[in-house]
């Protein structure tokens, strides 16, 4: 099981999720609809570590993925 | 003319004067005059750095100055990064000032040196451009990005800019004080790495207000480069 939180704007309470990979993690949060907006656009950290590639990552039990939003403006 | 020693008094308290005539040797290029630019360029532009390039080919809108907080009204229709310019020249009159009215792509193949870049672009593709400059000429550069009540600041160093998304989002809605805060973080960051002083390099501060109105700052690590 593995902890998803979303920061910043996505405003979403944390969740917990049984997935292994980063692949299957994107396809779950594909059903929350709230998440619509923030699919492809976000990034992701995993225990606090950015990562590149995303979809290839492994996931292991225990692991706090975060999903951040992008930032634009300047 | 008034001495170094009396404009940079606080200063010299701080870190000597060793280190404050160090910082006069120094360039910088802030790449966009706009939000992020304006603050940047008042805070660093009289800090003692010795050459800042300005880089934007936009003029002032009425719309930009209640955040663009380098602008008057008499400012509208200047090219922002003239009037920057002209404001850090009558804060600090020994600071060399060059301003560029063009794209970053088109400011970098005049093949100038520079210790640092730092960001106040508003665009992904242009952070993505920067970082790949940056890389190939060996220097770091300082990202920031703001919006809403949140933002990013990083120190890149060793690490690129592929953990972000390179889309062609546009910048959204927007507040004055937001935007100073995210500079001057982006500002101190800089002018640390520039006297001398640590830096943690390669390391992404998200920082926003969450629903309850707390304010969040949150840390990553970045990877390096392979």
């Amino acid at each position: 099981m593995i902890k998803v939180e979303f920061l910043g704007p996505i405003g979403l309470n944390p969740i917990e999720l049984n997935v292994k990979t980063v692949e299957e993690l994107s396809e779950s949060l594909k059903k929350i609809s709230a998440m619509d907006q923030w699919i492809g656009i976000s990034a992701i950290a995993i225990n606090d570590k950015m990562v590149t590639n995303s979809e290839d990552c492994m996931l292991s039990d225990g692991d706090v993925v975060s999903v951040l939003p992008p930032v634009c403006g300047g | 003319m008034i001495t170094k020693e009396e404009y940079f008094n606080r200063q010299i308290l701080l870190w000597g004067e060793e280190t404050q005539a160090q910082l006069s040797s120094k360039s910088i290029a802030i790449i966009g005059c706009g939000g992020l630019g304006s603050a940047l360029a008042i805070t660093l532009g009289s800090s003692g750095i010795g050459t800042l390039h300005l880089v934007d080919f936009d003029t002032v809108s009425v719309h930009n100055i209640h955040r663009q907080i380098a602008y008057t009204m008499e400012d509208e229709g200047a090219y922002k990064c003239e009037a920057l310019g002209k404001l850090l020249k009558r804060r600090y009159e020994r600071l060399k000032v060059s301003t560029y009215k063009e794209k970053f792509e088109t400011f970098i193949k005049q093949e100038q040196e520079f210790d640092l870049i730092i960001d106040a672009t508003d665009r992904f593709p242009v952070r993505a451009s920067i970082d790949k400059y940056a890389k190939a000429q060996g220097i770091p550069w300082v990202h920031g990005s703001v919006e809403a009540f949140h933002g990013y600041v990083c120190f890149y160093d060793k690490a690129s800019f592929d953990s972000f998304k390179i889309s062609d989002q546009v910048p959204g809605g927007i507040t004055p004080p937001i935007v100073v805060f995210i500079a001057s973080l982006q500002a101190n960051l800089a002018l640390r790495y520039l006297a001398g002083l640590n830096v943690r390099k390669d390391e992404l501060h998200y920082l926003y207000f969450d629903d309850l109105g707390s304010l969040n700052h949150r840390k990553f690590l970045l990877n390096e480069e392979d």
